[in-house]
């Protein structure tokens, strides 16, 4: 797919406020302009000063550089906080889009995306697309607007002397942009690839460490590590030798471009074409301009980096065919299920044959790896089916899964960033504060939460309050609780992982309440704390 | 980060800088020479330009010096960009050698998660790069380039070097001052700051409960309103910060102001005091051109300043890892001629929590010993004191006296390569025959040669686990380990594995079986599921 094309999605996000891209790149010629002109003007001054050829008020050229001095200060100062507040608010824009698209996504993708590796890499390309605008586009648009200016400020003295600019700055432009770009794209993606080889084979070797250590062959094992970093650092040392490379030539070039424009310019001022100090303005605005130059080889780098992360996050943008979300369903009595040669979409199991009846507490027994939380998940109508069907039926009526209102405690506490009532209400938006405290109650968290100094508006997850593995658990299934009110079918999978036999025996008395006249599944490798006998499934 | 952590972490840059101290002074050289040529190239262009203009008259015998001065300077260019780079690559080389070594060695008592220590090894690692090949090269230019700027200056005209020389001083203590402000600031916003950083992460990460629970709509907002908190809080910042960079241009442009006035009107013969009064247009634009390169250098340095902050960050990082064998216990573990394994009293807890509790298994050679705890039960930990990868905290451990142990992992490690390279990783001479049969017994039906991906791609679960089997059968030990041998396993290879590892008991043999399967407990001459107290009645 083009490049273009890759950026589209991103681009919007700029386009949504033009006056806010315009003001910022506008500050940012103006700074590059001021600082051509300040050193343009000085030479031109003292150059006047010295041969005193033209007559002109001699305090007004000492105003005017003072004037680009304060001026170039003032625009760079204002263009870099435009420009941020610009890319912060594109940000935003992006990281919303992208929630967006994900939650248009099938529950398969989405859980590859929770694993820790794949949500940094999600979050590095995130990253790497910032530089999108600051440090691609706009100094490759300015440099050629630039280029194109003093050109034309030239051509005022003598056409000669615009079209070398001109010549050498498309030059410049377009071997960056159509020949180098592309090249560097590509070493970038590998760049990428070996530097995700190296992580895992780090990975590999602290997960077998124990295993290299007994049959004493980790220093082997780990010169294989070696060997991995050895071809990226190879690799990248390439890379930046390419760019520093290409960064001394542009200076080069510019240098002699400077050279040349002296030697021309200087010429035609003898011939009496134009005055010497504009000869020497000329040269000197040359060489302010050569620092926009260089930076193009950088340009070409980012480039390829960040359209490499657009074309990575391009697949989560786009939206799937798959329901989105669980619509608000009414409870419609307790649903009982046939599983009919069940196999998980994604895991390669055995087919699952078992009924579950209406009304019913059934435990879901099997050991860890064989399968519960997938069937779980299949059961909540989030995870397709490899094979066979589930058949429901709801009040003698045949339903599809999808009807059926569902309350889920998954394995993983997804304890959210926020506070614990936001964490709670999740469960039930409408839940009043004693409702809150009612359910904390039930599992045993309310003297918990109590003893915070912000109680129910304590912050919890990153960058808050952490709670110990059992405490979270409590909480994941104070939620579901609540939810549970109107659901028809509950799935608890593992409900009591990380809490005490005690406490959970205690907690379950309380909990089972609430299921009475539900379709319930409890996954769990242990038998459950109760004395009411649950119908077991095995797997 | 606190105030030890970056105590610790400037260590490490200073251990690191010393160890490549070589590198450092060939680049700072190398640089050097590149900014005096500059200086000289940009002298070479001035004089030209003024003397054609004085004689009115190009003066073409400069253009070759000129362009010579331009050509050397672009050596010079690559030669200090190569050096710096090269410094930079060792730095990064040197932390990842240092990381490898100590992977190899014992881990702390309670070692981070294996993906963070992992990560080490890339993003920290190269994040000492541009410290090493930018930053540091860059600390000796700002001071060397500017000082032979000031002393051409100042011959050519004492009174244009003044003004160069306060504005110098000044820039660096407006920069700090300013500095610290930003940094007061940040400190009131970085509570906030670090809740709303995570918040998209956060979100993304339980996105599926949030769609369980229908709240995907309300997290939506959540993020559409951390941006704007979190921008409103960074512009506030950054309004400081860049004041800081502010101070430096602005200093740096009225300098230039400065000089190219008070070189004019000195031209023009309105000041007559001093150098003022002998300036000419040689002096004169030669100062104007070289008053931008005086304050280049500092900009680059500011530019760089990051590559610092980024560094200390990694370095906290990478010294914590190489710091924490020092707090690991005594070695209690004996390698002992006797045949048998023997563990007495041996405890081992993280954070007063005991996974391994006064446990004391003796097991004869001969015998076989399983495992079968439930999960959390410590079987992991009591693996990895077995194999010397953590020491016990209590007690003693004795194992056989051995060049190795032979362990089948659970998930066995394979090396990218043919399953020959594979086996021969645990025995180097062992001839194709003997791998041949060593696959045979342990069921595996592929030729030698067939080759492995990276984690294993091209063999199946069933497959990988019987290429472990494999080297248990053709480098057995006094010690041999088993780690869920059958598990995921179906039941013809399951009763191929049990048939090899009881092929494999033998006098002054202890195997060790970490298993849930009753199948497998068959096999047992002491049977343990608790790894607390020590082991009563487990004998069949």
């Amino acid at each position: 797919m083009s490049s273009w094309r890759l950026l589209t999605p991103w681009l919007c996000a700029l386009q949504r406020q033009p006056w806010r891209t315009a003001l910022g790149f506008g500050l940012m010629l103006a700074t590059a302009l001021f600082g051509i002109g300040l050193l343009g003007l000085s030479g031109w001054f003292i150059t006047a000063t010295a041969v005193f050829v033209v007559a002109f008020d001699i305090f007004m050229p000492g105003a005017g550089i003072r004037a680009f001095a304060i001026l170039r200060t003032v625009a760079r100062y204002a263009e870099r906080l435009a420009n941020h507040d610009a890319i912060l608010r594109v940000q935003q824009q992006w990281r919303v889009n992208l929630f967006a698209g994900l939650t248009r996504q099938p529950t398969s993708t989405l859980e590859k995306v929770r694993v820790a590796h794949t949500l940094q890499r999600l979050t590095q390309d995130l990253q790497a697309l910032d530089d999108l605008y600051i440090r691609v586009l706009a100094p490759f648009v300015m440099s050629a607007l630039l280029t194109l200016l003093l050109g034309a400020g030239l051509y005022l003295l003598a056409p000669q002397l615009a079209w070398l600019v001109w010549a050498l700055g498309a030059v410049l432009l377009s071997v960056h942009a159509s020949v180098l770009a592309p090249r560097l794209r590509q070493r970038a993606a590998t760049e990428l690839a070996y530097s995700e080889a190296l992580r895992q084979q780090a990975l590999d070797l602290m997960q077998s460490k124990a295993e290299l250590l007994a049959w004493q062959v980790f220093t082997q094992a780990s010169a294989q590590v070696a060997a991995s970093a050895d071809q990226l650092d190879k690799h990248q040392a390439q890379l930046r030798q390419r760019l520093w490379r290409l960064q001394h030539i542009v200076e080069l070039l510019g240098m002699l471009g400077v050279v040349a424009v002296f030697a021309m310019a200087l010429t035609f001022a003898l011939q009496g074409s134009f005055s010497l100090p504009l000869a020497v303005l000329a040269g000197l605005a040359m060489l302010a301009m050569i620092e926009n130059w260089t930076l193009l080889p950088q340009v070409s780098l980012l480039w390829g980096r960040v359209t490499g992360a657009a074309e990575r996050l391009q697949p989560l943008l786009i939206a799937s065919q798959q329901p989105t979300s669980l619509p608000a369903l009414k409870r419609a009595g307790a649903p009982a299920l046939k599983l009919v040669d069940v196999v998980p979409a994604g895991r390669q199991l055995p087919p699952v044959s078992a009924t579950i009846e209406a009304g019913c507490l059934h435990w879901l027994q099997a050991k860890s790896g064989a399968g519960k939380s997938s069937l779980l998940w299949c059961l909540s109508g989030q995870l397709p089916l490899a094979q066979g069907r589930i058949e429901v039926t709801q009040q003698q009526q045949t339903q599809p899964l999808q009807q059926v209102a569902v309350s889920f405690l998954t394995q993983h506490n997804a304890v959210i960033s926020q506070t614990i009532a936001a964490n709670l209400r999740m469960g039930d938006p409408k839940a009043t504060d004693d409702a809150l405290w009612a359910v904390l109650e039930q599992v045993e968290l309310a003297d918990d939460v109590e003893a915070l100094a912000e109680q129910l508006d304590t912050w919890v997850g990153d960058g808050g309050v952490g709670l110990s593995g059992g405490q979270a658990r409590r909480l994941m299934l104070a939620r579901v609780l609540l939810h549970a009110a109107n659901s028809d079918l509950i799935l608890l999978d593992e409900p009591f992982n990380g809490v005490g036999d005690a406490q959970a025996r205690r907690i379950w008395a309380r909990v089972l309440p609430v299921l009475q006249a539900k379709t319930t599944i409890v996954a769990s490798h242990t038998a459950l704390p109760t004395e009411a006998l649950p119908r077991r499934i095995q797997l | 980060m606190n105030q030890q952590a970056q105590a610790g972490a400037k260590q490490y840059l200073a251990a690191l800088t010393q160890q490549l101290r070589g590198l450092l002074r060939q680049a700072r050289f190398a640089g050097a020479l590149h900014g005096a040529l500059q200086v000289a190239s940009i002298i070479a262009l001035a004089v030209w330009v003024s003397l054609s203009v004085e004689h009115a008259e190009i003066q073409w015998v400069w253009l070759p010096v000129i362009v010579i001065l331009l050509g050397l300077r672009w050596l010079a260019a690559n030669w200090a960009s190569a050096t710096a780079h090269k410094l930079g690559s060792a730095a990064q080389q040197a932390a990842r050698a240092q990381l490898l070594k100590r992977w190899a060695e014992v881990d702390p008592v309670r070692p981070q998660v294996s993906t963070e220590r992992a990560n080490l090894m890339v993003e920290p690692s190269e994040q000492l790069f541009g410290y090493f090949a930018r930053f540091l090269p860059q600390l000796s230019h700002a001071l060397v380039i500017p000082l032979l700027i000031l002393v051409v200056v100042a011959w050519l005209d004492w009174i244009a070097a003044l003004f160069l020389l306060f504005a110098a001083p000044i820039i660096p203590i407006f920069m700090a001052l300013v500095g610290m402000g930003a940094a007061r600031l940040n400190e009131r916003h970085i509570h906030t700051t670090q809740r709303l950083a995570g918040l998209f992460v956060d979100r993304v990460r339980y996105l599926t409960n949030l769609k369980l629970f229908g709240a995907e709509t309300r997290a939506l907002s959540d993020i559409e309103e951390a941006g704007d908190v979190m921008r409103r809080s960074n512009m506030a910042t950054l309004k400081i910060a860049f004041l800081s960079s502010a101070v430096l241009e602005f200093f740096a442009a009225v300098a230039i102001a400065a000089v190219a006035i008070y070189v004019g009107f000195s031209l023009l013969g309105y000041f007559t005091f001093g150098p003022a009064a002998s300036m000419n247009f040689v002096s004169g634009l030669t100062i104007l051109l070289l008053a931008p390169e005086f304050f280049q250098p500092l900009r680059n340095l500011s530019a760089h300043y990051h590559d610092r902050a980024a560094a200390l960050a990694a370095a906290g990082l990478l010294q914590v890892e190489q710091q924490a064998l020092k707090a690991g216990p005594e070695a209690k573990v004996k390698r002992d001629a006797d045949s048998g394994l023997h563990l007495t009293q041996v405890s081992f807890g993280y954070r007063q929590k005991p996974v391994i509790a006064d446990f004391s298994w003796p097991l004869q050679g001969g015998q076989i010993g399983v495992l079968n705890g439930p999960s959390g039960s410590g079987k992991t930990t009591l693996l990895k004191l077995l194999t010397g990868q953590l020491l016990p905290q209590h007690g003693c451990i004795s194992i056989p006296n051995s060049s190795h142990i032979a362990y089948m992992a659970q998930e066995p490690y394979v090396l990218a390569g043919s399953i020959a390279d594979n086996l021969r990783l645990v025995r180097q001479d062992a001839s194709n025959q003997t791998l041949q049969q060593a696959l045979s017994s342990a069921g595996l039906d592929k030729p030698l040669d067939t080759m492995i991906g990276e984690q294993g791609q091209g063999l199946s679960g069933g497959e990988l686990r019987r290429l472990a089997l494999a080297r248990m059968v053709l480098h057995p030990s006094p010690l041999m380990i088993f780690d869920e041998p059958t598990a995921g396993l179906d039941a013809a290879t399951s009763q191929t594995v049990l048939r090899a590892i009881n092929e494999l008991r033998a006098p002054g043999r202890v195997i060790v079986i970490c298993s849930h399967d009753p199948a497998v407990w068959q096999l047992a001459d002491s049977l343990v599921s608790t790894l607390k107290g020590p082991v009563e009645g487990a004998h069949i």
